[in-house]
């Protein structure tokens, strides 16, 4: 019979055949040959409507209805079983997205299907699939995860991982399309601009680490860039040039180009990443310090010019192949477009060189610390979420050293230094090196003889305390009541930390573990002596204890701010213990003779200079005295740093007013011994200064 | 290769509508109609049975012009011997066990 055109029976017969697995392709010629034989028109439907069963249940439906169950019973399973935390998400968004991305990606001969009929070459292609897959869940799950947190500096640079790991499913999907049985890319062309292009990276990591020792000034300012761009743009080009001329097609050029941009970024991402992360005080300005939750927004800063770099290698890739196969027959005209191309990239390797000038803090910079030779200094930053150690050997040219989770501290000594569950030995700041891990969390203060280390986990209402005389050996002493805040006594017997469980309350504790006294208020700061404890109240009153023993502490008195205000930051004792300062809400900053405390010297607020931030929060006014206790600094809410010579406390003369060329809040810390203060601010600039003291 | 399973009653009738004549060649939609199958359920009987080295099969030899030829079907030797086998356990099985009653 024949038949004009095809019907809706004959359609849907062809999309069985579709579905039928290449085994029963013999079947499907026999129900087409069939079907051809019936001619009334509802018969045929049935027919082909069977056929369609038939083809379901050969098929893809059972593995589609099997994957669907096992993706349930996994999902239910997980969930029945608890599964929780940051990467639960991911987890089950991986059992989701995986099985079915394999099955559907490795089933076929399209542009992204098999490279070879061995096993090996399938499960290859699957695994790579696989990666892909994982790459993208993650993505998701970094995205979603910190999207409504953008702000954070922390969720920031978890967006920036995402990108990172989008940009790695992309290349792996586009090796996956050029190694392909239906790439257009004959074999040979494959391996000679993977070849050419992982050279191409090689030689871009080689050139990476010469900005340091060429600086970003002087005749040498145009050697980096042009060194950095000519691998990432002569790479695709010869490849393109070799692919077009070996196989007369431009189009060939194109995809040797992009191939070989692939294989650079690839090489670049793996060894550079490997290069950080066994030496990241080698690559100071590089990308990751330590698991993404240390990545501190200026090293975001640095990273995202880098991402750009990768981001744009493919265009760049496919462009200089396409113009390396175009211009093929005259060599000379193809290295002149290559030398402009390299002048174009200059913009923005230029943005990524200029990223490489350190910087302190970074967004919201919270604690300043040095050491006593005042060689390392560390500070907060990231509203406290990372903490850096820099080197300041060479005050002109600081060098981050290390980054770590949320805080840190020295030791009195300056030699040790105790972040996150670790001991470093930071005798060389340049060279920190790891001493000894212990399960304690977030260190919250040393021991004047630094013999003492208490240490909480992150937002617990427990301390544990440690014995780190043999800093490579830490021993736990006990665990007590008390969270971020506290304070040794300067002899090391008693801790007293501060515990928010209903009212702000301090808990004395002995260094191994016995209760021995409450008092309210928090923010425990002992006076030099250890006999005089100051605790602050909610209501921005401070109270002193008297602690000589300390298992019953007798109340001094209480201390109120003026009118209207509040104290707001923990008091300071001088040095010799006769002097203590407090900063009220309003600015204004009073001494107090500790043996009198009924008469203080109010320290002014310079007039006319801007205070309006103090009183928002308790970190925004800090002040210091000098080791020797005859100057007194604050860090006046802004961009202000007052300094007092109060030798004669009773008669405090204003010696200096510096102002920061940095705008926003900050904190100040003396260098003991150096006779200079340094201040940094919030804003993410280049906000360290450094003030010599006449 | 025969399989040890009793056949379901929709694979005894294909097997004993071919065994009604095991020289001649037949063609699944006349087969279909015979037995009261349609292709849903006649298509995975055979494949089934192809599977198994019960059938043989192959195509036209002489198709009309304008028509595909079309794919032809008879038991084989083993398939033969199924059918054989069907046929005689079909009547004793229910007396058997009504007498287990």
């Amino acid at each position: 019979m024949n038949r004009a055109g095809l019907d809706p029976a004959d359609r849907l017969l062809g999309y069985a055949l579709r579905l039928m697995p290449s085994t029963r392709g013999e079947w499907g010629q026999a129900m087409v040959a069939e079907l051809a034989q019936i001619e009334r028109g509802g018969e045929r439907g049935r027919f082909a409507i069977g056929c369609l069963r038939v083809a379901l249940w050969q098929g893809p439906l059972w593995r589609v209805i099997g994957a669907i169950a096992a993706q349930a019973a996994t999902v239910t399973l997980a969930l029945v079983s608890g599964l929780t935390g940051t990467f639960a998400g991911e987890v089950i968004g991986l059992v989701l997205v995986l099985p079915p991305g394999l099955w559907w990606l490795g089933r076929g001969n399209g542009y992204f299907g098999q490279s070879g009929a061995s096993r090996a070459a399938r499960i290859a292609r699957r695994v790579g699939y696989g990666m892909v897959a994982g790459c993208l869940v993650v993505t998701v799950g970094f995205m979603t995860a910190t999207i409504p947190q953008v702000d954070d500096g922390v969720a920031a640079a978890t967006v920036w991982l995402g990108v990172v790991m989008l940009l790695l499913a992309c290349y792996l999907l586009a090796t996956l399309a050029v190694t392909s049985a239906r790439s257009l890319l004959p074999a040979g062309t494959v391996t000679t601009s993977t070849a050419i292009g992982a050279i191409g990276g090689l030689v871009w990591l080689v050139v990476l680490p010469f900005n340091q020792p060429l600086g970003v000034a002087g005749p040498w300012t145009l050697v980096y860039p042009v060194a950095l761009a000519l691998p990432l743009v002569g790479a695709p080009a010869m490849a393109g040039a070799l692919a077009a001329r070996r196989n007369r097609d431009v189009h060939h050029g194109v995809l040797a180009g992009g191939c070989t941009s692939a294989a650079t970024a690839l090489v670049a991402t793996v060894f550079g990443g490997a290069a950080i992360w066994l030496r990241p005080d080698l690559v100071d300005s590089a990308i990751i310090d330590r698991g993404p939750a240390a990545l501190a927004p200026d090293v975001i800063s640095v990273g995202g010019s880098y991402l750009l770099v990768l981001l744009t290698l493919p265009v760049v890739g496919l462009v200089c192949g396409a113009i390396g196969g175009r211009l093929t027959a005259r060599w000379l005209v193809p290295a002149t477009v290559l030398a402009a191309i390299a002048a174009l990239c200059f913009p923005f390797v230029t943005v990524l060189d200029q990223q490489y000038i350190p910087r302190f803090g970074g967004v919201g910079a919270t604690s300043m610390t040095l050491t006593p030779d005042g060689r390392a200094l560390l500070a907060g930053a990231d509203g406290g979420m990372t903490t850096s150690l820099w080197d300041l050997t060479d005050p002109a040219h600081p060098v981050r050293t290390v980054s770590v989770n949320r805080t840190a501290r020295f030791a009195p000594d300056g030699r040790t230094m105790a972040s996150e569950d670790q001991l470093w030995n930071v005798s060389d700041p340049g060279r920190p090196t790891h001493l000894a891990g212990f399960d304690g969390g977030d260190p919250v203060a040393f021991s004047a003889d630094g013999r003492e280390l208490s240490t909480t986990v992150h937002n617990s209402t427990r301390t544990t305390l440690w014995n780190v005389a043999d800093p490579g050996h830490p021993v736990r002493m006990g665990t007590v009541d008390g969270g971020d805040l506290g304070a040794f006594t300067p002899n090391g017997l008693v801790y007293a930390g501060t515990s928010f469980t209903t009212t702000p309350t301090t808990v004395l504790s002995s260094v191994a573990g016995v209760r021995l006294a409450t008092v309210t208020g928090a923010e425990p700061v002992f006076a030099p002596d250890g006999h005089l404890l100051a605790t602050r109240a909610d209501d921005g009153t401070v109270a002193l204890w008297n602690v000589t023993d300390p298992t019953r502490p007798t109340r001094i008195t209480d201390i109120a701010s003026g009118e209207d205000t509040s104290i707001v930051t923990p008091v300071v004792f001088s040095p010799d213990g006769r002097l203590m300062a407090t900063a009220d809400s309003d600015g204004t900053i009073r001494l107090w003779h500790v043996d009198e405390l009924s008469r203080p010297v109010v320290l002014a607020p310079v007039q006319g200079a801007g205070n309006h931030q103090i009183g928002l929060s308790d970190t925004l006014t800090t002040s210091a005295f000098s080791p020797d206790g005859h100057t007194f600094a604050v860090e006046m809410g802004d961009d202000v740093v007052m300094v007092w010579n109060v030798a004669d406390p009773d008669h405090p003369v204003r010696t200096a007013v510096h102002t920061r060329s940095t705008e926003g809040a900050g904190v100040v810390a003396f260098t003991p011994g150096l006779s200079s203060i340094v201040g940094t601010a919030p804003d993410g600039g280049n906000a360290v200064a450094l003030w010599h003291l006449r | 290769m025969a399989s040890t399973r009793r056949p379901s009653a929709q694979t005894a009738a294909v097997l004993c509508a071919f065994a009604a004549d095991t020289s001649t060649w037949r063609y699944g939609y006349e087969l279909g109609q015979e037995v009261g199958l349609k292709a849903g359920s006649l298509y995975p009987i055979l494949m089934r049975l192809s599977d198994r080295g019960l059938l043989e099969a192959t195509w036209e030899a002489d198709p009309p012009p304008g028509r595909p030829p079309r794919h032809l079907y008879r038991l084989s030797g083993a398939g033969v011997r199924l059918a054989a086998e069907v046929a005689s356990d079909a009547h004793p099985a229910r007396p058997e066990l009504r007498r287990a009653w």
